[in-house]
């Protein structure tokens, strides 16, 4: 190569590695959608064929796929597409997802209801600005079911502090649940949820490979949010204490009492959760350590810790092992067999009751692996990748009616687009 | 409670004492170093429904297969 070729092609190179440079931390903070699909290094052998500048028009499609042992299968298509530019310091973006849900599973089933199917609708819109050291991002979303409608929107300020090695941010969300019964509309029956969403963090450049996350969130919940589907099952307190993890429908049924009645749950949750996550680049590979701690008014305490290891096969493949381990405990209120105690002057069933086993003591693991394949030169103006991933899920129930395990199948495949 | 809270400022005002010069931040501009979250919004919406203590956040709506 040419010395002026040479020298023209390594300022290219400069410029695109301090505009991602930028856009990494903000890209820390995104709210949806993954890593955009940046020009990264110029690959041996290429060429750039442009300057840096102007704006990228980004698109994506996914189709993901969920089927457990207790069968529940849910198919997910969904598109996004936006438009950036890091010189001028914006990004616009919407996505637009379905949800189709089919169930039968076995507290389904336990209650003889048949199989069932729902579809959810959900759009949202996002966006952010900020060409110099303070930057601003807020997003929108609407979630829509025949029983449930979500509406939410936040915003999320940030700041690049000590020469952009530092940034810190700030975000608030606001959330309005209606939720309502299948077979009635709105008007006859409806319970809202509020939820306020607190966040605050920062990332911290630790070196020239590594970057340090740490944040928090608090989410302050108020309203009914009982399932309006959910019956509990009651037992006396002898027949309580023959009820294994685990139990079968049959003998659920064969021991509980005859009062089945809704579920009903505190009506306020406030919940607390830190995050710390570690990146580490080395020459060909990305190592992703993250840990995250939750606590909540409920009684709840988890810890959910996950691994990912980016590796770069080849100039135009990346593959991603990664596992995950999640750990709950129960409710404060959480009971496998609820008891009845029968008083002089009437039948006293628990006041706080819930059959939801994901409120209940919990375990799992996750195991997946992802394919990114770019389809063009990484410096292209117009840039071509295919993401395919499948994870497989095990979860143990530890004190649960009906079901003690689930094993599950999640896989996704996209294709993302940006154009110049 | 006041004094961990301070030394953890502290700490985190002097871990990142590490000067980075811009042409030497080729790996943190790397894509892989700027995911938000590994999962995708199918998947997150998935752990959402499925773990008590994940949910929260403002797409955990329903939609969980659950009865």
């Amino acid at each position: 190569m040419r010395p002026a070729a040479a020298a023209a092609t390594e300022r290219v190179r400069h410029a695109a590695m301090t505009r991602a440079a930028a856009a990494l931390v903000c890209g820390l903070w995104a709210w949806t959608g993954g890593a955009p699909l940046a020009r990264a290094e110029i690959p041996a052998g290429e060429t750039a064929d442009q300057t840096a500048g102007g704006a990228t028009i980004e698109g994506s499609a996914e189709l993901s796929t969920y089927a457990d042992s207790d069968n529940v299968s849910v198919l997910t298509p969904t598109v996004r597409a936006g438009i950036r530019d890091d010189t001028a310091g914006y990004r616009l973006g919407a996505r637009y997802l379905v949800d189709v849900v089919s169930a039968a599973s076995v507290d389904i089933v336990s209650t003889a209801s048949s199989r069932w199917r729902e579809v959810r609708h959900a759009l949202s819109v996002d966006g952010e600005y900020g060409p110099g050291d303070v930057r601003g991002a807020g997003s929108a979303s609407i979630s829509v079911e025949p029983d449930y409608l979500s509406l939410s929107a936040g915003v999320r300020p940030s700041w690049k502090l000590d020469d952009d090695h530092i940034t810190v941010a700030v975000g608030y969300a606001l959330g309005h649940d209606t939720i309502g019964r299948a077979d009635a509309p709105f008007a006859v029956f409806h319970r809202t949820l509020v939820r306020h969403q607190l966040a605050a963090g920062a990332s911290l450049v630790l070196g020239p490979a590594s970057v340090l996350w740490l944040g928090t969130d608090a989410v302050l919940e108020r309203g009914d949010q009982s399932k309006p589907y959910r019956y509990v099952p009651m037992f006396d307190p002898a027949a309580a204490a023959r009820i294994p993890a685990g139990a079968s429908p049959d003998l659920v049924n064969a021991l509980r009492r005859d009062e089945r009645p809704l579920e009903h749950l505190p009506t306020e949750r406030n919940r607390y959760a830190a995050t710390g996550r570690w990146l580490h680049r080395s020459s060909w590979a990305t190592l992703r350590i993250e840990e995250r701690l939750y606590s909540d008014s409920w009684g709840q305490l988890a810890t959910t810790t996950g691994v990912g290891y980016a590796m770069d096969v080849s100039s135009r493949t990346t593959l991603t092992p990664d596992v995950r381990f999640h750990l709950q405990s129960g409710t404060s209120f959480w009971r496998r067999a609820p008891v009845v105690a029968d008083t002089g002057s009437g039948t006293v069933i628990p006041r706080l009751r819930t059959g939801d086993r994901e409120l209940g003591p919990l375990a799992t693991v996750t195991a997946g692996l992802e394919l990114k394949i770019l389809l063009t030169g990484s410096y292209a103006t117009t840039r071509l990748a295919m993401v395919l991933r499948v994870a497989g899920l095990h979860t143990a129930f530890r004190d649960a009616l009906f079901i003690s395990q689930r094993q599950a199948v999640f896989s996704a495949a996209g294709f993302e687009g940006a154009f110049e | 409670m006041k004094k961990r809270i301070v030394v953890l400022l502290v700490a985190l005002a002097t871990a990142s004492c590490t000067r980075v010069a811009p042409y030497r931040r080729g790996r943190l501009a790397h894509p892989s170093m700027a995911q938000p979250s590994s999962a995708g919004p199918g998947e997150q919406h998935m752990r959402a429904v499925q773990e008590g203590a994940v949910g929260g956040d403002l797409d955990a709506t329903s939609g969980c297969g659950c009865n």
